[in-house]
């Protein structure tokens, strides 16, 4: 299942940090060997300053107590790079944290600045600090601090480009605690100033959309309304060029949303072409099965493709969490893509089908024989379905869906009497006035 | 008759030159003026004897033409030697010199026919006889007399140059025929020409080597003698820098003078170069050689002679050369020529030495000659191939060029160069330009491995020929939006830019047409394809060829430009191929679309040239087999709507051109599987009416496809609303649901849509009364209607199709109101109404429909006004009221096409 993994695809558009829990979870995979993974552990960490993480990773991957001499270097610098940081921002960070002090802030910048400067002799450098001791605190792997810092500064920022980028660590933050709402509403923020911002190049408005969509996968697939939000999200037309330009991979995730989503089926003509459109450049069993499906009306291989997508579905990171309940480990989005493929195959089979074998349809569907009469059974009865099984013959007869030439010419012309009649009522009304007007 | 007047009126004027002193000019003048219309009148006269006697028109090549009046002019000497008439022979000397000219410009030699050698001697004897005789010399005219001493220095002068061929002549004046011997000649000049030429203006010492067969002595030494002039009395040896740099300026300041011949400055310069002493100054003087050398031939329409081009070539990689030779030599536009004897440096000196010029630019000079000359020669001719042969020359160039800026770190200019080698190389197919380099690659080695090269390049020269269209479609699509930008700066967008623009990219789209019917992309290539042909005019399209037009007469001026815009034959695209490519994928798409349609009133037109010619080809009472493309398409066509996909397959098979594809056996193997699908559905739309239930395997075997594919095909057109049917799983059948509706049924719903329009009418009539807005849900209705008919006004252009479309709101209105406000019977409103609406119908929609018919961009905005009311209305009622709604959509439209009819 290699062949399927996107990590590789996804983690160029990733922070570093958010990197890491897609490792783990190959690791948990067992899909590479253990001494890869590690290795590609330390080679993350090296950028970053989570130093005694790193040293940890080198014990265990070379089975030594001894560490090498740049990593203690390496710690022994970003200590003392810390212990500078924190005094320059000493000041504001003391001023931030007193909430009486705080409550002095009022929602206009310029006076905040001002007050500052005034007050507590606390200028633009001390805020640049902050900046930075947020950014190192990130780097150090202390995404809460972080967090409340890049909070509280982009109340006090000014350069836009700076804001910007303390959205993108808010974000990282809260994704990387699993604040999972309050990660959406930092997306939200993020998309609005990505969009109304005019960015020098699109180029960059290209990449930051692409960043926005490939962390936001996070989100979508933890968070309850994450299957709509994705959908929108990734559908309206901006996003879609993104990912038609710059990141095929994530039709994959499109499209299982897509699939799970019962409600957003009208999105699937949509999806097709562009499935299409970028057949060339990505394909994986995700997206083969909806052509299968529905481009060459092919169920043979809708069903063998199905079966691949279960085994893609558990391998990835975003589509495979799993839950465990009392002691049952479940892939939840496996099951209910699973069952809702199930039923677009059904669906389209009966649509084009006048009679059907029970016996080949709960092959067909991985079921025994009553089984899948029980399950189309259920289907006719909850109104989804018009047909009847014919149980002597073992078969479904779908109810002929002919067109009435009466009825067609009834619904043409009933409409018309009524309009007819408001017409002349109208015409009467408005006569009436201009007579009474004129009498006047 | 001609030369009778003529002879009349020259005698006419001899005597009144002779009569008297005091209106002499005058007499001159005459004299010019009676031999102009002489002229004219010979001329004349001479196309009509042509027309009238032999009723032939014989038509005569530019060089035919130019030695005929070369040998004229000659008979005209004759005849005013007859006359001692030294004014009229001063005349026609200067008349021989210029024709001499022209005939050495076409025939790119410096040879003199044996027509002006003839002349020259006949005027040479004469001369020294009227010298001789002192007394008729005495009786003269004094502008007879002023003629004749000037003929006496200019013929001196003159003959000089031509010593060697007058006395040629003279050893052997009785020469056989005389055409005969020129054409002999002509043909030698071709051949010779490189030796000819190489040698007068003779590069320096490293070249010379090749230049060691001097058989003509005459020429090398008349050639050599001006130049030589220059310094008479010094050998190179010991001429100084400072006399070089003297000289130089003096030929640069006579440049561009009226009067200095350009090719003499060539060689004067050319001879400079030898005698440069700093490597600095031989490059200054060599680009000024190079220069002069693109001045030689100053018109914007004709090219280059090919000899100067290949001795410019040559001097560039010289200058390539000396800047390779020596680093510190910096060439550059910027540098302000000459500021203080910079050129004076020796080759030891440290540091920059700045020269004034610019490789890149003479290299993008030399490009355009280059596509000019091929522009100018007859595709058809070996001319064409010897100068395609240039090519890997040119090439070898650019590379040098190219690594020479490179080193400098110049981008721009490297870009620039690399822009022009891939427009040399874009089109060739792999092979090509293997070829080519290799060929290139031996030219730039040795001069020895030539005959291997000449191998090379015979190879070369054919497959481009052949090969060419063999496109790799995808660089030319890569080249194009490269090319584009970097043309010209773009806010001067000049017509002639735009002209390139139009071309390059309806060539790119013929390309990808093809790329994509390669690939089996039908619908595809067919859009791609049929916006060439949607106005029958390809070839100018594609810019390669004028087409002939009926309506109007171009003017020369036009004609010129269009000339100038043609693409050279070899980088042409097969009109053939792509004819069939389109054809075949119309056919491909039209035959089942017009099995789907046959009973439909709103027929989809796919393909209007293919249907016009099936028009044509059905009208025909008797067809014979076919020959051309559209013959064997029609008759695939022909057996396809039958269903009869065998013989379909092997007559498209059966084409010539598949050939120039490339991959034929894959290319025909995907025809033949798209043949059988669409067999498969034009068979399924005929007959699927008279069928209960068809079988699959039977299916299977009428169209030799696999269950799969007949099963995905049936089922897409089940999805697709175009078969009503449905499979029976156990039986593995297809069961028809028959919904055509019978005649009266569908009579009824037409009738049901009728009224429709009529009540939609009355709202609209009513609404435009009252000023809008009147009821809620109709508003939007009218609203819809109202754009669709400012969108059939609107195609009419401009304001005016506007007013119509609301004038037909306003006259449907004014009768609207007239019936409801009078009171009249019911049935009479009605009746009114009806009549009405069709009279508007006729007026605004009818006509900006049929109009509007034509464009299929038209068409998609209309069918999507025309639908989107009723889609957004009823939808969530399941697929056939969709369907129903979607019929609908369309009936309303074919309705107000009906509305015409009425």
């Amino acid at each position: 299942m290699a062949q399927y993994d996107l990590t590789a695809a996804v983690a160029p558009f990733l922070d570093r940090h958010l990197v890491f829990p897609l490792l783990e979870f190959l690791q948990e995979n067992q899909l590479y060997s253990d001494d890869q993974i590690l290795k590609a552990k330390i080679e993350l960490l090296a950028k970053t300053n989570m130093v005694d993480y790193a040293m940890d990773i080198h014990k265990s991957l070379y089975h030594t107590e001894d560490v090498p001499q740049d990593m203690v270097d390496r710690r022994a610098e970003v200590v003392g790079r810390l212990k500078v940081l924190e005094e320059s921002a000493a000041p504001l960070i003391s001023f931030l944290q007193n909430p009486a002090l705080v409550q002095e802030l009022r929602s206009d910048q310029q006076y905040n600045l001002q007050m500052l400067q005034e007050r507590y002799q606390i200028g633009s450098d001390q805020i640049e600090a902050l900046y930075q001791y947020a950014k190192f605190q990130f780097e150090c792997g202390n995404y809460s601090g972080a967090s409340d810092y890049l909070y509280q500064y982009r109340t006090l920022c000014t350069n836009s480009e700076r804001s910007i980028s303390a959205l993108w660590g808010k974000l990282a933050c809260e994704i990387l605690m699993q604040n999972w709402d309050v990660a959406t509403e930092e997306v939200n923020r993020l998309k609005e100033t990505i969009d109304s911002k005019s960015f020098a190049s699109p180029l960059s408005q290209l990449q930051q959309r692409t960043w926005l969509m490939h962390w936001s996968l996070f989100i979508f697939f933890n968070h309850d309304n994450g299957k709509n939000g994705i959908i929108d999200l990734f559908f309206s037309e901006r996003y879609l060029n993104a990912i038609q330009t710059n990141a095929h991979h994530l039709l994959r995730y499109l499209v299982t949303a897509v699939i799970v989503n019962k409600r957003r089926r009208n999105v699937i003509k949509e999806l097709i072409k562009v499935i299409q459109q970028e057949r060339y450049t990505y394909s994986d069993p995700v997206t083969e099965f909806l052509e299968c499906l529905y481009v060459n009306y092919d169920f043979e291989g809708a069903q063998q493709k199905l079966r691949e997508c279960e085994e893609v579905i558990v391998s990835d990171f975003f589509l495979g969490k799993q839950l465990s309940e009392n002691g049952f480990v479940t892939i939840p989005l496996r099951d209910e893509f699973m069952e809702n493929a199930r039923l677009f195959i059904f669906e389209t089979y009966c649509r084009i089908h006048q009679c059907i074998d029970i016996g080949m349809l709960s092959q067909k569907l991985n079921m025994n024989y009553d089984d899948a009469a029980r399950w189309i059974a259920n289907l006719i009865r909850n109104a989804r379905l018009d047909a009847k099984i014919d149980s002597k013959m073992g078969t479904v007869v779908m109810g002929t869906q002919s067109p009435n030439i009466y009825e067609q010419i009834i619904e043409k012309t009933k409409v018309l009497g009524q309009r007819s009649y408001a017409l002349t009522s109208n015409l009467i009304l408005t006569s009436a006035a201009v007579t009474a007007s004129a009498a006047q | 008759m001609a030369s009778k007047f003529w002879g009349n009126s020259d005698s006419e004027s001899d005597e009144d030159s002779q009569l008297s002193d005091h209106d002499e000019d005058e007499v001159i003048i005459g004299g010019e003026e009676a031999e102009k219309i002489a002229d004219k009148y010979r001329i004349g006269g001479d196309s009509d004897s042509d027309e009238s006697d032999d009723q032939r028109r014989v038509v005569r090549s530019a060089k035919d033409k130019r030695f005929d009046e070369l040998a004229q002019t000659t008979v005209q000497i004759q005849n005013q030697i007859n006359i001692n008439d030294w004014v009229q022979l001063q005349e026609s000397f200067e008349r021989l010199n210029k024709q001499l000219e022209k005939v050495n410009r076409l025939t790119e030699s410096q040879v003199a026919p044996r027509v002006y050698i003839k002349g020259l001697v006949l005027l040479e004897d004469y001369l020294n006889q009227t010298l001789l005789n002192k007394e008729a010399k005495k009786k003269m005219s004094p502008s007879n007399a002023k003629a004749l001493n000037f003929m006496k220095q200019k013929l001196k002068k003159n003959n000089q140059l031509y010593q060697a061929d007058i006395e040629k002549f003279r050893a052997n004046p009785v020469s056989d025929v005389e055409s005969d011997s020129d054409d002999g000649e002509n043909a030698d000049d071709v051949f010779s020409d490189d030796d000819d030429d190489d040698l007068p203006e003779d590069r320096p010492e490293d070249l010379s080597d090749d230049a060691d067969n001097p058989d003509d002595g005459g020429d090398w030494t008349s050639a050599q003698k001006k130049p030589k002039e220059m310094f008479p009395k010094l050998d190179p040896g010991q001429i100084s820098w400072e006399m070089v740099d003297k000289k130089l300026k003096e030929i640069i300041v006579a440049r561009g003078r009226k009067g200095t011949d350009r090719a003499e400055q060539v060689e004067q310069l050319s001879y400079l170069a030898r005698c440069a002493k700093t490597p600095a100054q031989k490059l200054e003087v060599m680009v000024h050689v190079v220069s002069a050398q693109f001045d030689v031939n100053p018109s914007l329409s004709t090219h280059m002679p090919i000899a100067v081009w290949k001795k410019c070539v040559q001097n560039i990689l010289v200058i390539l050369d000396i800047l390779a030779q020596y680093p510190n030599i910096v060439m550059d536009e910027t540098s302000e020529p000459e500021v203080e004897n910079e050129t004076e440096k020796g080759a030891d000196h440290e540091g920059p030495i700045h020269v004034w010029g610019n490789v890149v630019a003479f290299l993008e000079r030399c490009d355009d000659e280059l596509f000019k000359s091929l522009q100018c020669i007859d595709p058809h001719t070996k001319d064409y191939v010897e100068r395609l042969r240039d090519e890997p020359l040119f090439m070898t160039l650019a590379q040098n060029v190219q690594q020479y800026v490179e080193r400098l770190g110049d981008m721009r200019a490297a870009a620039r160069v690399a822009l022009r080698r891939v427009e040399h190389v874009y089109y060739k197919p792999q092979e090509v330009y293997e070829a080519m380099r290799k060929l290139s690659e031996l030219q730039s080695r040795s001069g020895a491995a030539a005959e291997a090269g000449v191998e090379g390049e015979e190879e070369d020269g054919d497959v481009a020929m052949k090969g060419v269209t063999e496109t790799k479609g995808p660089a030319s699509f890569v080249v194009t939006p490269e090319i584009v930008p970097r043309r010209a700066s773009f806010p001067s967008v000049n017509r002639k830019l735009m002209d390139q623009l139009v071309t390059l990219i309806y060539k790119a789209m013929a390309q990808l047409g093809l790329c994509a019917f390669r690939e089996s992309l039908v619908m595809e290539a067919h859009n791609c394809l049929s916006e060439l042909y949607a106005g029958g005019r390809v070839k100018e399209l594609l810019a390669q060829g004028v087409q002939q037009s009926r309506w109007h007469e171009k003017n020369p001026e036009q004609e010129k430009l269009e000339r100038r815009r043609q693409m050279p034959f070899h980088m042409h695209i097969n009109l053939e191929l792509l004819e069939a490519v389109h054809l075949v994928t119309a056919m491909l798409l039209e035959v089942p679309n017009m099995a789907s349609s046959m009973h439909d009133m709103k027929r989809k037109v796919i393909s209007k040239p293919f249907r016009r010619l099936l028009d044509i080809n059905e009208k025909q009472t008797f067809t014979g087999p076919p020959e051309n493309v559209r013959d064997h398409v029609m008759a695939a066509t022909q057996a396809l709507s039958k269903g009869d996909w065998e013989k379909a397959v092997e007559v498209i098979q059966s084409m010539d051109v598949w050939k120039l594809l490339g991959k034929r056996e894959a290319i025909l193997q995907m025809l033949r599987g798209k043949m059988q699908e669409e067999a498969l559905r034009t068979y399924i739309f005929t007959y699927s009416p008279y069928f209960d239930s068809l079988s699959l395997d039977q299916l299977m075997t009428m169209f030799g496809l696999p269950e799969a594919q007949v099963h995905s095909i049936v089922s897409k057109m089940m999805i697709a609303e175009e078969l009503h049917a449905s499979w029976d799983q156990p039986t593995r059948c297809i069961v028809t649901h028959n919904v055509e509706p019978t005649r009266l049924q569908a009579l009824a719903s037409q009738f049901a849509e009728k009224l429709n329009v009529l009540v939609e009418s009355n709202e609209k009539a009513f609404d435009a009364r009252t000023g809008g807005g009147g009821l809620e849900g109709m508003g939007r209705r009218n609203r819809d209607t109202q754009d669709y008919a400012d969108a059939a006004g609107g195609r009419r252009g401009g304001d005016f199709g506007g007013g119509r479309g609301g004038n037909k709101g306003g006259r449907g209105g004014r009768g609207g109101r007239d019936n409801f406000g009078g009171g009249r019977g019911g049935r009479d409103n009605n009746q009114g109404g009806y009549n009405n609406y069709n009279r508007g119908g006729q007026g605004g929609g009818g006509r900006g429909y049929s109009s509007g018919y034509q464009s299929t961009r038209y068409q998609d905005a209309y069918s999507s006004v025309g639908r989107t009311p009723y889609q957004t209305g009823p939808t969530a009622a399941g697929i056939n009221r969709g369907q129903q709604a979607a019929d609908a959509g369309g009936r309303m439209v074919s309705l107000s096409r009906m509305g015409s009819r009425f």
